[in-house]
Order: C-alpha cells, then structure tokens, then sequence
C-alpha cells in the first residue's frame, strides 16, 4: 500500500485510485457490491436445440448460410467437444467435426428468447445490464433481504431458466463486473461460482493475462516483453510502469488484475431504442423514380406509424440503398426539430433519394429510418407553420388504422401497385412474371 | 482638447452611450466613445453599427477638440473619483484625467477611426407621442425572439397605413398585435425595428419623461431624438410575414377573468411547472363554474389553482406555455382580461376590453 492510499484510509483506497466511471466518480465506493454475470451456454446452439427436437444431443453449428463463406456463431457443446470454437469458418469446423449438422442462425428467435430469460431475471432484481444478446449483469447487492444469499438467487435463476425455458447457463458471482465475469468463465457448462474479494489474488493470478478482460493479443505480446505472462504479474507490477507505458489504459489494467472495477450495472440499456426503421429488397431491381417513390412511401408510413404507437420523435432521417451489384449505401439529413410527421419523413427521404441516386442505377434494397430519437414530450405548437394540420392528419390516420386495421387508409400514390409488380396481399409484392408461382422465394412478406 | 465638466453628469451621459458600444468588439474603436468638444457642448457618441447613440452635455470649455476614449475603462475611472468636477486634457492620444489629487492617464484613439453614422436616405420625419410610442413597443416587443434565424422574429413590425398604426411582434409561438388610431396627418411607413433598438428606446423615455419623439425613417436605417439623446438604429430588412391569418377571428368560446386573480394563479401553479421537460406547462380547464390551472412536474409534484369565471360558450381543456401568460399580464393595465379559444390545438386570443390589443398563443400539445 501506498503513502497515498493510507492518507485515504485503509481498505477503501484501492477502490478511490482511478475509478473508470467518469459520470459515477462522486459516489462512495461500495466494497460490498454482489454482481452476478450469467452467460447463457452455447446460447444459439441452445435455442435451435429447444426448438427443433431432432438436433439434441447432436453436434450443432449455428452461424451464417451454411452454403455461404460464413463462420461459426455458437456451437453445441457436443459440437465443442469436438475442439470447434466460435469465430472459426465452417470449413475448419467440419473438419474437426464432419459429423456435425450446420444451419443459419435466426437472429428474431434469439432475441425473443433474450427478451424471456432477462423477463426472468427482473422477477429478482431490477438492475438488468444485458451485456451481449447472451449475457447478462445482474446486481444482487439490494435484493439479499428479500431472496436469500446470491448463490440462492443464482440456484432459483438457474431453475427457472431449465423448467420455463430448457436452458443452461453458467453464473459468475463476485464484487464487481469484472470478477463476475471471470468467475462465470471458470465452469462451463452449467457452472456456478463465486468469487469472494479475500479470494481474489489467490484464484485470479495464476490464470494466463490474456484472460483478463482488456488484454487481446497485441497487450499480450506488449506485457509479455515487459516480463508479464501472468494475471498475478501484472497485478503485482508497478503501476506508475504500467501508466509510463499504456497511459491511463495501463493504471485500469492493473486495477482490473487487482480485480477492482467501479463500473456500476447499468439497466437503462433496455430502455434506449436507437433508431426505427424498415428496409425491404425490392421484388426485381428497379431503376425508375416513380416506383421508388411508392416503396419510400410504403416504408415510411410503416416507420412513422411505429414512431407514433410507441410515443417517439426523431430528427435524423436515413435512406439506405442496396444496388444490384450488392453495393450499399446510407444518406442521412437531420431536421431542426423532433417529429414523427409521415409527410416530413417520406419527403426528405425522397430528397435524398434524388440527390443521392444517379439516374439508372439498379436498385435492389430500400430503407428509411427515423434516428436520435425522444420520447416525445409536450410540444409548444408554432403559430407559422402546417405542422398543426398534419399532426393533426397523422392523429385522424392512427385512429383509422387501430379501428380498421393498417390497410385501412393510406396514401393515394399507395392505391393500386407500383409498376410492374403485383401486390398479392398486404405487404407482399410478385413481380408480372412471377404470378402464379405462388412459393416463390421472392415474394417473401417483409419483416 | 481641454476642458472641466460636472462628474455625475458625465457618469450618467456615458452610461447611456455605452448601450451603443460593442464591449466585445475585436476592433478596438467600437468599444470607445467619442467625445467631440466645441463651444461649451460635450458631445458622446457611442456607434456598434447596429446602434448609434449621441447624446450631450455642458462643460467649460478651454479649448476644443476631438478623441475616443473606452468608454468602460473611463467610467470605472470615474467611479473611484471623489470629487464634483473633473478636468481634461488631452497630450497627443493620452488623455490626463484629474480630479482633485487624483490624476490618471488614458491611451486614447484618434476620433477618425470612429465610423460614421448612416445617412438616412428618402426619408420622412415626423413627431410622435412618446406615450403611444412606449405603450406600442411595450406591448408586443417581449414577444420577440432575437436569436431564431427566422429574421423577421428578430424585431418589431411597425406600420402606418390608412391612419392605422400598428405594432406586431412574435416569435413563432404567440404574436402580440397592438393598433392605435393616432389621429392628424402620419405618413405611410413599414418597417421592422430590431428588439435590441426598441429596449433603448423605452429606457430613453423612461430616463429623459419627454413627451415627444421625433422620428426619421428611411428603407435601411431609422433615427429616433427623444429629449436630448439621439439615437439611429439598422432595420431588419425583411418581409414581415401575413400575421392577420393566425389571429383568430371566429372563437367557439370566451372568458372573463380578473387580471389580478388570473395572474396570481398562473404564478402560483407554475412553480410546480418548472420541469425542462414540461416547458413550463400549465393545463387550463375552463367550465362554467371556474377556470382550473393544473401544473405537475414528475419528481416534484403538482398544483391546482381555481378562480371565478365568467364564460360562454364551450368548455375546453387547453395546455399553454405558463411563462407567455405573465407576459402578457404583466403589460395590460386593464382590471379584467378576456380569453378566447376554440379547442386544445387552436390558437387562444388574450385580451381586455380595449380593442387595440390583442395577443395570440399556441397551446402546448400534450
């Protein structure tokens, strides 16, 4: 301990040096934090398991088309018996195991099981930090009283996720976020382990420094010339090295090594919807204005409608084009103020359209998205603008539609179909050429 | 350039230059006063191009000249003299200021630096009563907002026509309208005034009580003699927007408040209305029997304010912005005001019984 940490008083000290958390750096630190990490196991390979009977107990590698160059997301745990790891291409992957079956992930199921096993975990607690789509931060620290220790919280977790859902998962208790995840990582799968903080040094040091969160390849090879192989060694290097030579990324490293980490769970990434859009590959490639326009129509009543039901207001406005050659590209333009006026919508993205669209160009894919949005809040209405009518059409349309139903009303440029394609029912478009092939791969809905 | 001149009277005169003078000005003649000195009158002369500001005072005389001075150096220099008079000379560009055993030197610039004033070209002049011309300026100038790019918010529209004068004034979310029918012989004119040149002429009348204003207007630039200060200011050389058709003329109902009554409740239920995120809401719900102002503010609380009432027609329920109410309340002298509206997304017209004022408010969608 340093002369400086003894000025700050004994046990608290290490937690004051260099707290990462700008924002936080006012609060006391609390020593006695009980964060729980718990990483869904193998999760995609998992959830196609529960879905599709026939692929259990089976080796499993779910990622990109399987017919495509893709890689590996997840794989079964009888596909990594095998030595398959996430990241590595199918090709590698069949190598090692020939027998094992690939398919393509299906991101919309995931999420709809992210959305139910974290529904679980805020039956517990209400700091909810989804880390990745299978990982999740839970603070334990303030809900011991009414549940019992964390393990026995961890133990319920662990039991509902099984009975409701049929899913493992490996927890990481300890006192900070980066302790839990340390601690999730050291039994896979169906693990549950705790880290307490007089523990630390004696299980975290022996483990290589490439463990550590932070350290990718490159810090290895830099701390390895400095003589550090270890978790232990960085942990017990000097830290005015350590900041001499990575800056203030090096003095985090060493707190981290010391299993210090002030970074609080933070549940309000549930609440934050960054943007709202649509996009839709066309039937066939189109390389007129008119029915581009119908499409930007289409989409952005879709868009603003969504906006409108789930109270929001945007100002940047984004047009994404796809051309034949599969090459993409995004415009934005943003407004003065937040709305989620369907007029403004469709006419700026319209604009972009023209300015960014040379004419000829083959177009394959349309979307429109409404971003920096806000919950919209009371609005001071303006005395020299038509704002007011059009909030106004926009309210008289929503009541239409929750009545009537979406097909109800729309634009009258929307009546009818754009050129040369057929609208078979509500959202779903063949070509003249393909009436009649009623399972044709084109005429997919849109999302 | 020498001469003695009286201490209060040079503080006061300066201060009121000083409102011409650009402080933050990178060029350093802006932020001085010129002083021009002949016979026994002291002429200072604050210019920022925007406004101008000439005002004079009676000194003695030993011999005459001309210089500027920064002008907010100077008067702290007079603030912690003691004595009544002060003596200057100029050496050169320094002028030696004294008073008493005080003595202090400033580095000055030569007076041809200072810009001109504008000339005012096809001009018209005439007088105007200084107490239609404040009451006409204080009735719609606080509904100006200077910093929207939106140039005609920047100022005041005054317009003679017909024998009608009118004053009109806004800033996208309320526009107070004031007419007079001032009478003799007024020639035609329309022009929009900064908000800046209209706060100094209210401070001018308010500081010289004169009765009368001499005004010359021209297209680009407009002068003002009240007392023995003149001042000229730029106009905003902008069409001002057709501000007939969001006056609203057919209301479906209306109401009659006390003034006092009315004022003392939108204050009161807009301390809970301080909220970024309400912009200062207020709910007003008008029945027969009452108006009900309600203000909430999630983390604080609400508050609920009743007053009588007397109404016709329909009963609304309507959200304004609590702080564009005061506004107008606090510059009507009537005792009673009148409200008229239509429905929670129409304008509201705020009034009293005297028919040259009239003042229009968006509501606030919830």
């Amino acid at each position: 301990m340093s002369n400086d940490d003894r000025k700050t008083g004994g046990r608290r000290a290490p937690f004051l040096r260099g707290t990462p958390v700008g924002r936080d750096h006012d609060r006391e630190p609390d020593v006695s934090r009980v964060i729980a990490l718990i990483d869904m196991n193998a999760f995609f390979a998992q959830v196609e398991q529960i879905c599709n009977p026939s692929l259990r107990g089976k080796p499993l590698l779910v990622g990109g088309d399987p017919k495509k160059r893709s890689i590996v997301a997840a794989a079964s745990y009888e596909a990594k018996a095998c030595g398959v790891r996430s990241g590595m291409s199918y090709y590698e992957a069949k190598k090692l195991c020939p027998d094992a079956i690939a398919i393509e992930g299906d991101s919309r199921k995931y999420l709809d099981y992210c959305y139910r096993i974290v529904d679980i975990f805020r039956e517990f607690t209400d700091v909810v930090e989804a880390f990745s789509i299978d990982e999740a931060f839970l603070d334990l620290t303030n809900v011991q009283r009414l549940f019992g220790t964390p393990e026995r919280i961890c133990g319920c977790i662990k039991e509902r996720l099984v009975e409701d859902l049929g899913l493992t998962c490996s927890v990481g208790i300890g006192p900070n976020k980066l302790v839990a995840k340390m601690a999730s990582n050291m039994q896979k799968p169906d693990g549950l382990t705790r880290i307490w903080p007089e523990e630390l040094p004696h299980i975290l040091w022996p483990f290589p420094v490439e463990e550590l969160t932070g350290v990718g390849r490159r810090m290895k090879r830099r701390l390895a010339r400095m003589g550090i192989s270890t978790i232990g060694d960085l942990g017990r290097f000097d830290p005015a090295v350590l900041r001499g030579q990575f800056g203030v990324y090096g003095e985090l490293l060493h707190q981290w090594a010391n299993g210090i980490d002030e970074s609080p769970v933070d549940p309000t990434c549930f609440q934050t919807v960054k943007s709202v859009g649509h996009s839709y590959t066309l039937p066939r490639d189109i390389d007129d204005t008119e029915t581009a326009r119908w499409f930007i129509f289409w989409l952005s009543d879709r868009v603003c409608r969504r906006m409108r039901r789930d109270n929001y207001v945007g100002r940047t406005i984004t047009l994404t084009v796809r051309n034949s050659d599969f090459l993409s590209f995004t415009r934005s333009l943003t407004l003065p103020e937040h709305t989620s006026s369907v007029h403004t919508l469709r006419d700026r993205a319209m604009l972009l359209y023209r300015r960014n669209v040379p004419p000829g160009m083959k177009v394959r894919l349309l979307g429109v998205s409404f971003s920096h949005l806000k919950k919209e809040t009371p609005e001071q209405m303006e005395l020299f603008s038509n704002e007011r009518q059009r909030r106004a059409v926009d309210a008289a349309v929503d009541a239409v539609k929750d009545k009537y139903g979406d097909s109800a009303i729309t634009f009258a440029t929307l009546i009818g179909r754009p050129r040369g394609m057929i609208r078979r029912k509500i959202g779903c478009f063949l070509t003249s050429s393909e009436k009649g092939k009623s399972d044709s791969p084109l005429a997919r809905p849109p999302l | 350039m020498k001469f003695s001149c009286g201490r209060e009277t040079l503080i006061r005169k300066l201060q009121m230059a000083q409102r011409a003078t650009d402080s933050k000005s990178n060029i350093a003649v802006l932020r001085n006063v010129l002083f021009m000195l002949e016979g026994d009158k002291l002429d200072l002369t604050g210019f920022d191009h925007r406004i101008g500001i000439k005002t004079s005072l009676e000194c003695a005389m030993e011999e005459p000249g001309e210089i500027t001075m920064p002008c907010s150096l100077l008067l702290e220099i007079l603030g912690v003299m003691k004595g009544d008079s002060v003596y200057f000379q100029l050496d050169g560009f320094v002028m030696n200021i004294e008073c008493g055993r005080q003595r202090y030197s400033v580095n000055c610039m030569s007076a041809e630096d200072f810009p001109p004033f504008p000339d005012i070209k096809e001009s018209k002049s005439f007088d105007f009563a200084a107490e239609m011309l404040e009451k006409g300026i204080r009735q719609t100038y606080f509904a100006t907002n200077p910093d929207d790019p939106r140039a005609f918010m920047g100022g005041v529209l005054m317009s003679s026509k017909g024998g009608r004068l009118l004053y009109v004034g806004t800033d996208g979310h309320r526009l107070a309208f004031r007419e007079f029918e001032p009478g003799g012989s007024m020639p035609e004119f329309d022009v929009v005034i900064p908000t800046r040149t209209l706060g100094e002429i209210l401070r001018m009348i308010s500081e010289t009580d004169a009765e009368k204003v001499e005004i010359t207007t021209g297209d680009k630039t407009i002068s003002f003699v009240v007392g023995d200060v003149f001042m000229v200011s730029r106009l905003i050389e902008v069409k001002f927007p057709n501000f007939t058709k969001v006056i609203p003329e057919n209301t479906e109902g209306s109401c009659r408040v006390s003034r006092q009554n009315f004022a003392d409740a939108v204050r009161g239920a807009s301390i809970m209305a301080r909220a970024k995120e309400n912009k200062d809401m207020i709910e007003i719900n008008i029945t027969d029997e009452s108006i009900k102002l309600f203000a909430s503010t999630m983390d604080m609380g609400s508050a609920t304010e009743e007053i009588e009432v007397v109404k016709k027609g329909n009963d609304v329920r309507v959200a304004f912005n609590s702080k564009y109410i005061i506004d107008f309340l606090s510059v009507v002298d009537e005792e009673e005001v009148i409200i008229d509206y239509t429905d929670e997304l129409k304008p509201g017209l705020f009034r009293t019984d005297e028919p040259g004022y009239k003042y229009v408010l968006m509501p606030i969608q919830v």
